[in-house]
């Protein structure tokens, strides 16, 4: 597979990016590790005539101080220090993505901001022709649940979730001005829409709240293989206990929808209650009965809902030193 | 002329003489008493560094001069018949040199998904991407059928109206093709009975004490070598045509091409200087071959077309699926009495789903009955595949082998040593993959582990066949610098054939394996054979031997009057030509080649039978799996994986181990990872890439162990029988008798994947099995 031609910028400020990406009238995609922009690009997905390239702009690389910037490696991630006694859950979910040579280049802001995985979009050009394209990429029904409103490719990054029980900010900055959105409010359940953030907006860095440091938080991830795949389930989980007392308990999982998934509404409830085993397997219970996964990857959805339970009922076991 | 020798052959240090007649001036077979310096030893490859360093051109790195890129219009259609094609956009699109049909007549069939139709060459591959785009083509589509079983009943779309003939290549095993009846997509049974007509077969299984039935299910897997299929053509002119190509037979490029173009054979070369990988599918020119050819006249320029990876999977080749329904008997003194085995799979459009090797070669069972069929799909064709149907084979009958030992209460192993008495190699692979894997420390009974993950350990045999070619021609050029220079033309496909070259001729020659300046992979050169059959190593090596030893007796001869004895007193060894019984009577090799009459000799080895022949004749293998499973996610994980094979003397342990290492490995990626999986709806492959087809990786590599045996047959002078295949055929079968010894519960369908693990789990559960 070859690359489309397009255009490359490489701006210095943010500034000067915004400038840059107003010349292009909408058709740009800001480039960070791009290592899911180019094989998206090589398969004709969605190619833009003008890539703006992020990797100048000093202000987007900071690490430290319960702030990462967006364009922090996650090889930087695994290794850091800071994070591995602050935040090992990040380090971990990391660790856990793609493979050594990618995570040299993948960033943190393009794996928050992945574009959704499908296995009807994921296809070179001959392939989605043959097929008949879908609503995601130069057709108009989605091929994973007939009708034309929404797209249901699966949102497969593997640190959202992890930022998400952390309750981690991210922070944008655009023409308009700065803001910040709370990771449990960033995404949009839309395939192709997929998050609050504007087109020209982009995400400068990721805060940590100061209490975050007191959870105690994990990632597992399910997959096929060890050496290198999408996670077809994620799950996090962030726990403070009172002994046995669950002070605070926040679960995500990502890989199963269009959006990585807070389910505050199951776990606000059990504050105060003792995490025994009977109210493990209710919490993993219940969260398994909540997730919807379509049949889009190479895994079936029931088994990928199964798992759900299985992954929680490990992790709060984990968590809880059982 | 012969002379009649003495060999101490055998199994490791358990040897015997024996006599054997040999030519006059052959040299002494290398047997069990021998101590050689390379040989048998561990010599990295010679064109290591080359690879490693990215400065080893493959046929995918050629770059000519003018050269056109070529890529081909494909079907999207499964079957459909082809009612008019429009290029005149595309003849006028920039850089487009030439447009070629596959089939010149229309209407034309197309039978599959990624049919190749038409290709087109322009001076880049964007240009010639773009330039298919505007190819208008009128397709009337037809019924498909894409599923084995729906595929055999009587209402099925029909893929073939007329008789098929089998194509057959290097890599097929012979009397696969036997002739056999067609009727609707269904082409057989080939019936082969042993012992009897099948109502004996059916009698002794009624009359055994133990019987086990059941259906095993494998699946179709593309066989995603590294470097895709592809070549590039030019013509010198209108007469010569030479063509570097990715491939496992540059002689079988070279005559399918004289073939098509009604050429001398003399007036084609093909070149494979270095090969990323074929696995079998990778013999012919193929069809991207001949239009590449084609392209080239056609367009005046040299034209290169290689394959991207999706036609990869579409289109040049895949290990055909399987059914087996498989019944095994044994008798309570744990001795099998008969086998039947029914069996049918699909290889797309192409023939050879055949899958009875293992159930027809391993066992001493007197009555074997076994039927087989080839079902056509609208599926891209399959290839000869690393054991053409011996993985699934094994799958199938090494599964019921365990289940029937757990039936009649035995140890596998010791049930399969009973039932194999005969084959003394085996009877000491079995003991020594015994110690290796700390057999006797495994636990009788299967699910013995308490808690969600339990640990397993399985065992099953592999088979394969002692094959080899004659006629292979090999030169040696000794210059008078001293230098030596071996060719040949068979290509090096990643086994390390250029390595063993180097080593067999430095061994013989008292040189050393790095001084040797080997040239391979060019038609043009000494008769070589095809990579298929795992025979690369027993088929040249022989000839590169017999060469090279000629070559020091015509040292020999010249060294003598130097140093004033007879030649045969001289000796050679590390560089230095020398009396045996005096050795200040010594020269260096260069000393005595600058004395040789003229600048050069050179000296053709030749491969002939070998001088007898090997007992038993199969080449037996077993592997031991070490698996956790977790039983609540269905995830196997496959620990360590322990393997004993026979390869007859082996040459380089290094690039041995090398194979053995990737058969095994491509063994779990076939039992856990690789599905071809095909939309019923459009025929389409909905994987093919390399992220959804699945390949292991390093992370899921387990330990391997492997233990070389040393079989001295005393065959031919280097005694070497091949290894390529067999280390892969027994791999799935043992981690699924692994995954039972840890659960309790049959995986009787490839891939092993994690809902299938649960749902057997839920089946046993259920109390059923
Ligand atoms: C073989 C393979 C395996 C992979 N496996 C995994 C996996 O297991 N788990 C996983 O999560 N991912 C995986 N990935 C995807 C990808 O490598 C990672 O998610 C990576 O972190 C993406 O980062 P990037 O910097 O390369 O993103 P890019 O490709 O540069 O960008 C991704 C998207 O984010 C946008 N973007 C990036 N940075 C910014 C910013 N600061 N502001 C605004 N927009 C921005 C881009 O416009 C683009 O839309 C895999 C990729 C490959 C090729």
């Amino acid at each position: 597979m070859i690359l489309p031609s397009f255009k490359y910028h490489q701006p210095t400020t943010l500034n000067e990016a915004f400038a840059v990406a107003k010349t292009c009238n909408g058709d740009f995609d800001f480039i960070a590790g791009g290592t899911d922009v180019l094989p998206n690009y090589k398969n004709r997905l969605n190619n833009r005539s003008h890539v703006i390239s992020l990797s100048a702009i000093k202000e987007l690389f900071e690490l430290g101080d319960s702030k990462i910037g967006a364009m922090v490696t996650l090889v930087q991630l695994e290794k850091n220090e800071w994070l591995l006694q602050n935040h090992p859950a990040i380090a971990q979910a990391a660790h856990l993505i793609a493979t050594p040579p990618l995570r040299e280049s993948a960033t943190v802001g393009g794996n928050i901001l992945l574009d959704t995985r499908c296995w009807f979009f994921n296809q070179s050009h001959l392939w989605r022709e043959s097929k008949g394209f879908c609503l995601k990429a130069d057709g108009n029904d989605c091929l994973v649940v007939p009708q034309k409103d929404i797209c249901y490719a699966t949102y497969s990054g593997d640190l959202a979730p992890v930022f998400m029980v952390l309750g981690a900010s991210f922070h944008l900055a655009g023409p308009a001005g700065r803001r910040e959105v709370a990771a449990a409010d960033f995404f949009r359940h839309d395939g192709i829409t997929r998050y609050v953030k504007q087109p020209e907006e982009i995400l400068t860095h990721i805060s940590l709240p100061e209490n975050a440091g007191e959870l105690r938080a994990s990632y597992r991830k399910l997959r096929l293989r060890d050496s290198m795949d999408y996670p077809v389930m994620g799950a996090a989980v962030a726990l403070r206990l009172n002994g046995k007392i669950v002070d605070e308990l926040r679960i995500a999982i990502t890989g199963i929808d269009t959006t990585p998934f807070l389910y505050d509404d199951i776990t606000k409830g059990v504050s105060g209650r003792e995490l025994n085993s009977a109210l493990t397997a209710q919490i993993a219970n219940d969260v398994m009965e909540a997730v919807k996964p379509y049949r889009n990857v190479h895994f079936t959805p029931q088994y990928r809902k199964a798992m759900v339970g299985v992954y929680l009922k490990r992790l709060l076991q984990e968590l809880s030193g059982d | 002329m012969s002379k009649q020798v003495n060999l101490s052959v055998g199994i490791q240090d358990n040897l015997r003489e024996i006599t054997v007649e040999i030519p006059d001036e052959a040299p002494r077979p290398w047997d069990g008493t021998d101590k050689l310096k390379y040989i048998g030893g561990r010599v990295s490859r010679v064109d290591g560094q080359e690879k490693t360093t990215g400065r080893a051109k493959f046929s995918s790195d050629i770059q000519l001069p003018g050269m056109l890129y070529a890529r081909f219009l494909r079907s999207p259609q499964p079957a459909a018949v082809v009612k008019s094609i429009d290029i005149s956009k595309a003849e006028s699109a920039p850089g487009v040199k030439a447009i070629l049909l596959v089939q010149e007549k229309l209407p034309m069939i197309v039978r599959f998904v990624g049919q190749e139709i038409l290709a087109v060459a322009a001076e880049t591959r964007q240009q010639a991407d773009d330039a298919l785009k505007l190819i208008e083509v009128v397709y009337r589509e037809r019924p498909f059928v894409t599923k084995t079983d729906e595929a055999r009943r009587a209402d099925s779309p029909v893929v073939f109206e007329q008789a098929v003939e089998e194509k057959k290549s290097e890599g097929d095993l012979p009397g696969a093709a036997a002739t056999a009846g067609q009727n609707g997509n269904v082409r057989g049974p080939q019936i082969r009975p042993k012992g009897g007509a099948p109502d004996k077969v059916d009698a002794a299984l009624a009359g055994s004490d133990a019987v086990v039935e059941a259906t095993y299910r494998t699946q179709v897997q593309t066989h995603s070598a590294m470097e895709t299929h592809g070549v590039v053509a030019q013509w010198q002119d209108l007469n010569h045509l030479t063509v570097w190509a990715s491939t496992q037979g540059t002689f079988t490029v070279r005559d399918e091409l004289a073939e098509v173009f009604e050429m001398p054979k003399s007036q084609i070369r093909v070149l494979t200087k270095h090969m990323g990988g074929g696995f079998g599918a990778k013999f012919g020119a193929g069809i991207y071959g001949v239009m590449a050819a084609k392209l080239a006249r056609q367009a005046n320029a040299p034209v290169r077309l290689m394959l991207d990876r999706k036609e990869e999977h579409l289109c040049v080749g895949n290990r055909p699926d399987s059914t087996q329904k498989l019944k095994v008997g044994a008798n309570s003194d744990g001795k099998l009495t008969a086998l039947k085995l029914l069996a049918y799979g699909t290889a797309g459009v192409g023939t050879g789903a055949g899958v009875s090797g293992p159930a027809r070669n391993i066992y001493e069972i007197e009555h074997i009955y076994s039927e087989e069929s080839d079902v056509f799909t609208n599926a891209g064709p399959g290839a000869a595949f690393r054991a053409p149907g011996h993985p699934q084979g094994a799958f199938a009958l090494e599964q019921a082998i365990d289940e029937l030992a757990y039936k009649l209460k035995i140890d596998p192993l010791a049930f399969r040593k009973t039932n194999t008495s005969k084959n003394e190699i085996r009877q000491v692979q079995y003991k020594l993959a015994a110690a290796k894997a700390n057999w006797a420390k495994r636990n009788s009974r299967p699910a013995a582990d308490s808690g969600p993950i339990k640990r397993g350990m399985g065992v099953a045999n592999s088979v394969w066949y002692y094959f080899y070619g004659t006629g292979f021609q090999a030169s040696i050029q000794v210059n008078s610098d001293g230098s030596v220079e071996p060719t040949n033309g068979v290509q090096d496909i990643g086994g390390g054939i250029t390595t063993i070259i180097a080593m067999v001729v430095a061994e013989e020659l008292g040189l050393k394996p790095t001084d040797i300046r080997v040239t391979i992979g060019d038609s043009d050169l000494g008769f070589g054979p095809a990579s298929g059959g795992s025979q690369t190593t027993a088929g040249i090596t022989p000839a590169v031997r017999d060469a090279a030893y000629r070559a020091r007796m015509r040292m020999f001869d010249i060294a003598a009057p130097l140093l004033g004895v007879s030649a045969e007193q001289l000796r050679a060894d590390e560089g230095r030509i020398f009396a045996k019984e005096d050795k200040n009577k010594s020269l260096t090799w260069k000393q005595v080649a600058s004395k040789m009459p003229g600048d050069k000799f050179t000296i053709v080895g030749e491969r002939f039978k070998d001088h007898i022949q090997t007992k038993p004749r199969t080449i037996a293998g077993v592997q031991v799996a070490e698996v956790e499973v977790d039983t609540e996610t269905g995830v196997v994980r496959v620990e360590r994986v322990v393997a004993v094979h026979d390869c007859g003397r082996p040459l380089d342990r290094l690039t041995l181990e090398s194979q053995i290492n990737g058969g095994i490995i491509q063994g779990i990626s076939y039992a856990l990872f690789e599905d071809r999986i095909l939309d019923r709806n459009t025929g389409i492959m909905v994987n093919a890439n390399l992220e959804q087809y699945k390949i292991a990786g390093s992370l899921d590599v387990p330990k391997i162990e492997s233990v070389i045996l040393d079989v001295n047959h005393g065959q031919s002078s280097t005694g070497a029988i091949g290894i390529g295949e067999p280390a892969t055929v027994p791999t799935a079968a043992a981690i699924a008798n692994a995954v039972f010894h840890a659960t309790g519960a049959r995986v009787r369908e490839l891939p092993m994947t994690p809902d299938r693990v649960l749902s057997a789990l839920e089946y046993k559960e259920g109390g059923t099995s």
